[in-house]
């Protein structure tokens, strides 16, 4: 084995596949903004739904195995319609990525969100809790399958320790609610769907560098912004308010909101409604999809109920008194907050 | 004329002048070979973007290709490496994080020591992605071209605009630098 020859696994070690959407890159050959040859399709409009909010109302049908919690498998339901209760899920945007290094670079988990979706499918609640507030992070078992000890940290460290499932019992430890589901969405799946549905309309008060590297703008104003810029509209940490997590939380629920806006009027048409889910299942093609039958009932629950509206929060929070970097849930409203969603 | 289902990329490069979508296929030829280079240097975040750089700039400059080379991955791969050039700073940034995150050294007492030789294997990657880092941007182009592109020495020097001769001088003294990291002594063969 000679240096060339190291020097060929070692690129192999840091090698990763082309993802599908490397495709939309053929486009820009011919011009920056290529004219769509075709209109978006309908079902893309699932993306909307998809990767935020009506992953609520998919997310009853999706299960997490706890024995792979790690992978963040979403297993396929049993054959059973229609919830009847109320349905809490756990959230999780992730950055862990697809492919070989997959194991070699600890996902984190930035975004933590609880959803809760009452039976009717009116006013679904979407609860983020901020990645810096300090928690009980119980015993976890990490990937090799060693336990960690549970110990006092900020809640994003439980994602990075034991995966979905260490950030499951983790948020059911803080609120005492019973999340009945964990879906976990990563970066590219939601830039993939925001292209999907050609991009969502945001105002913005302030000109917002998005790649500090490149010097990347999205101006002031209102502007359309397409899978990359929306990725790097929730992500940007500069420029932006004060940076903080908390700002960054606001960014992400406006983007959520303008997703809904962009889907609403698929809502009211059932052929369309058709489509929608099954777009949702390829869509969610990274892990094994959820039953056809199942997700158009969720849709037409969400689409038939009298309020349609998803009521974006954050949990109340204040610095800790430990360590004014962190954050701890402010009490008791936080308790009198998860209380109704029990 | 041609048996061949599939037609030179100079051919492609040349109809692509009057027909502009030609160069669509050259796109889904080579797209993914570039990617994975791309990957291997800057990670998988920056890989598309660079990889969509590289093919709206080689679209934009097509007119000037040199149809009498029929492969047109040197020229892709040199557009490539100009930009990939811009950020050596994070290049060299990602080198070191791996190393961070790969086995502690291991060293081996004998030579025969068979079941050893895997682990020091992964070891020397570490210095080895060390030794990548501190080269200079255009020694590791060559480097890189070589080792991961699979390029001739010609090639590279198509690709990077430079004489042969500087293509030589430059992977001989990265090649000095990356073994004189593995310690001057393959760990392999136990010189």
């Amino acid at each position: 084995m000679d240096d060339l020859k190291m020097l060929r696994d070692l690129g192999r070690d840091l090698e990763h596949e082309p993802p599908a959407s490397l495709a939309h890159q053929r486009d820009r050959m011919y011009g920056r903004r290529p004219a769509r040859l075709t209109r978006p399709k309908s079902w893309l409009v699932l993306g909307v739904a998809a990767a935020v909010t009506a992953s609520a109302l998919l997310a009853p049908r999706l299960l997490l195995d706890s024995e792979t919690g790690h992978q963040n498998v979403l297993k396929a339901p049993a054959a059973e319609p229609k919830p009847t209760k109320d349905v809490n899920l756990l959230l999780l945007g992730s950055d862990q990525r697809a492919g070989r290094n997959a194991k070699k670079e600890s996902a984190r988990s930035d975004t933590i969100i609880v959803a809760h979706v009452p039976v009717s499918g009116s006013g679904v609640k979407m609860i983020s809790i901020p990645r810096d507030t300090l928690v009980d992070v119980p015993d976890c078992v990490d990937r090799s399958g060693r336990k960690v000890p549970g110990r006092r940290t900020a809640i994003n460290q439980a994602f990075s320790t034991g995966g979905a499932e260490c950030s499951r019992r983790t948020v059911e430890n803080l609120t005492g609610i019973t999340l009945d589901h964990t879906i976990v969405f990563g970066f590219q799946t939601f830039k993939k769907l925001v292209d999907a549905i050609g991009g969502v309309k945001l105002a913005l008060a302030n000109e917002v560098v998005i790649d500090p590297e490149t010097g990347k703008t999205l101006p002031q104003g209102t502007s359309t912004l397409n899978g990359e810029e929306a990725l790097g509209y929730v992500r940007a940490r500069h420029g932006l308010g004060d940076g903080s997590d908390l700002e960054r939380i606001k960014r992400q629920q406006k983007l959520m909101a303008a997703l809904l806006e962009k889907a609403e009027p698929y809502l009211d048409d059932p052929a369309q409604l058709a489509k929608l889910a099954n777009g949702i299942v390829p869509a969610l093609d990274a892990d094994p999809a959820p039953s056809l039958s199942m997700t158009v009932e969720i849709f037409r629950t969400f689409a038939r109920s009298d309020d349609r509206t998803v009521a974006f929060s954050t949990a109340p929070w204040e610095p800790a008194p430990e360590d004014p970097n962190r954050l701890v849930l402010k009490q008791p409203d936080a308790e009198n907050l998860w209380r109704t969603l029990r | 004329m041609t048996t061949s289902v599939r037609s030179d990329d100079s051919a492609l490069i040349a109809e692509s002048l009057r027909r502009p979508e030609a160069f669509a296929e050259l796109f889904d030829r080579y797209s993914g070979l570039l990617y994975r280079y791309t990957s291997r240097r800057l990670g998988p975040e920056s890989a598309e973007d660079l990889v969509g750089d590289t093919f709206a700039i080689a679209f934009a400059k097509r007119a000037r290709y040199d149809t009498s080379y029929a492969d047109a991955r040197p020229w892709l791969f040199g557009i490539l490496t100009k930009l990939i050039s811009r950020h050596h700073r994070r290049e060299a940034a990602r080198y070191r994080a791996w190393e961070r995150s790969a086995p502690p050294a291991v060293y081996v007492d004998s030579p025969a020591d068979r079941v050893a030789e895997g682990v020091t294997a992964q070891a020397s990657r570490g210095e080895l992605a060390l030794a990548l880092a501190a080269l200079s941007a255009g020694d590791r182009d060559v480097l890189l071209l070589v080792a991961w592109g699979d390029f001739t020495y010609e090639e590279v020097a198509r690709a990077l605009d430079i004489p042969i001769g500087t293509v030589r001088s430059r992977l001989n003294r990265a090649r000095r630098k990356v073994r004189a990291a593995l310690g001057d002594v393959n760990p392999l063969e136990g010189e």
